[in-house]
């Protein structure tokens, strides 16, 4: 993917904060340059958005981990998908069934996997949620 | 004191059915961050070139490949170890006996509508609860319970004096249902005294201001102590034992 094409920030919501260190390392190697945030999100599963997505740059791409404290991420991604239509939302999980990706996509993601166990796999899906951010971009 | 009804401990399926999805999927967060921290640390260690064209610094790489490693091993230490209480919780053996409350409760504040109740003979395994009223007083000194009469069983009510993380349902049933918000917390803890208590007929119920326990009075005393609360005085006495 080159540096022009891509989304303007990407947010990684997950309150497993090592993961989402080594997600940030993984972009830093795919896409210097790119803005990555952390939201921990672990308290924001209810109520307003949390603060960082509600003023994600449009366009964004966020990464959020489908369990936050325990709880499934749904009703925030609920209200993100309806509140910030123009950010892509892609929900990651250490385990997925077929059924919970059914119900990420029912909630508003536009994409949901399973969080990989090898770097190889996860900057192939890291390139794979840029790739549809940008072309979220470019449709709109 | 209101009366309240009785919790009824939770089918055994469902909570099994709860703690092995917990099992399988939250014990995966730190096996996977064990393992790509591991696969980072080599990257960063045979391929510097490749560590070194990233904005982020090779040693700021490893920074977080090692916290990485350091931090998965521990949550890992730390959801097996409340799989293992829950396990040992099972496997422990209890023994039972007859004691009157006043002996259970033996340093606490009693307040009790009827001046009989703490000379009820409850019949269980003491060390359970002993551990769960010392848990739920922090450290409040001495504990105030309040006693009540429930049929078969006498009702402990307290006011908890820890921090609990929030929860629902009781805490055996949220540590079932998530070991990675719950292990190594006080509720875990909690969740297996719970189980103690409910393997020997008791019952547990637990919010963030009051926490009510029922305990089995003596099958023999029973009867006896009915009798002996006919007639009791109704007026509320306080007896620090």
């Amino acid at each position: 993917m080159s540096g022009a094409l891509r989304p303007p920030a990407v947010l990684v919501v997950d309150d497993e904060h090592d993961h989402a260190l080594i997600v940030r390392e993984l972009l830093a190697m795919a896409e210097p340059g790119l803005s990555v945030e952390l939201v921990a999100g672990a308290s924001s599963t209810h109520g307003a958005l949390p603060p960082s997505i509600d003023g994600a740059p449009a366009g964004a791409l966020v990464l959020i981990d489908r369990l936050l404290a325990g709880r499934d991420c749904y009703p925030m991604l609920g209200r993100c998908a309806c509140e910030r239509p123009d950010l892509t939302l892609a929900v990651l999980s250490a385990a997925l069934s077929e059924e919970e990706r059914g119900r990420a996509l029912a909630a508003g993601a536009h994409e949901a996997a399973e969080k990989p166990a090898t770097l190889v796999e996860w900057r192939e899906l890291l390139r794979r949620l840029l790739a549809l951010s940008v072309m979220r971009l470019d449709t709109r | 004191m209101v009366d309240v009804v009785r919790p009824a401990p939770a089918p055994a399926a469902e909570l099994l059915s709860r703690l092995i999805y917990a099992v399988s999927h939250d014990l995966r967060s730190p096996a996977l961050t064990l393992s790509l921290s591991g696969e980072l640390v080599e990257d960063a260690v045979r391929s510097p070139a490749r560590a070194t064209a990233a904005p982020a610094a090779p040693g700021e790489r490893l920074d977080v490949a090692l916290h990485g490693l350091r931090e998965g091993g521990r949550d890992l230490e730390r959801m097996l170890g409340a799989v293992t209480a829950l396990s040992r919780a099972l496997q422990r053996d209890l023994t039972p006996r007859t004691l009157p409350l006043a002996e259970l409760l033996a340093g606490s504040q009693l307040v009790a509508a009827d001046a009989a109740l703490p000379t009820l003979a409850v019949h269980l395994d003491p060390a359970p609860a002993r551990e769960l009223l010392a848990l739920l007083a922090g450290d409040a000194a001495p504990l105030r319970v309040e006693l009540q009469r429930s049929g078969g069983d006498v009702v402990l009510c307290l006011v908890p004096a820890l921090e609990l993380p929030p929860f629902e349902d009781s805490p055996l049933a949220a540590l079932c249902g998530s070991l990675t918000a719950y292990a190594g917390t006080a509720l875990a803890e909690l969740a297996v005294l719970q189980l103690l208590l409910e393997r020997q007929g008791a019952a547990l119920q637990l919010e963030a201001a009051e926490a009510r326990l029922w305990l089995p009075l003596a099958p023999g005393a029973t009867d006896a102590a009915a009798r002996a609360l006919e007639g009791a005085p109704a007026l509320a006495i306080e007896r620090a034992l």
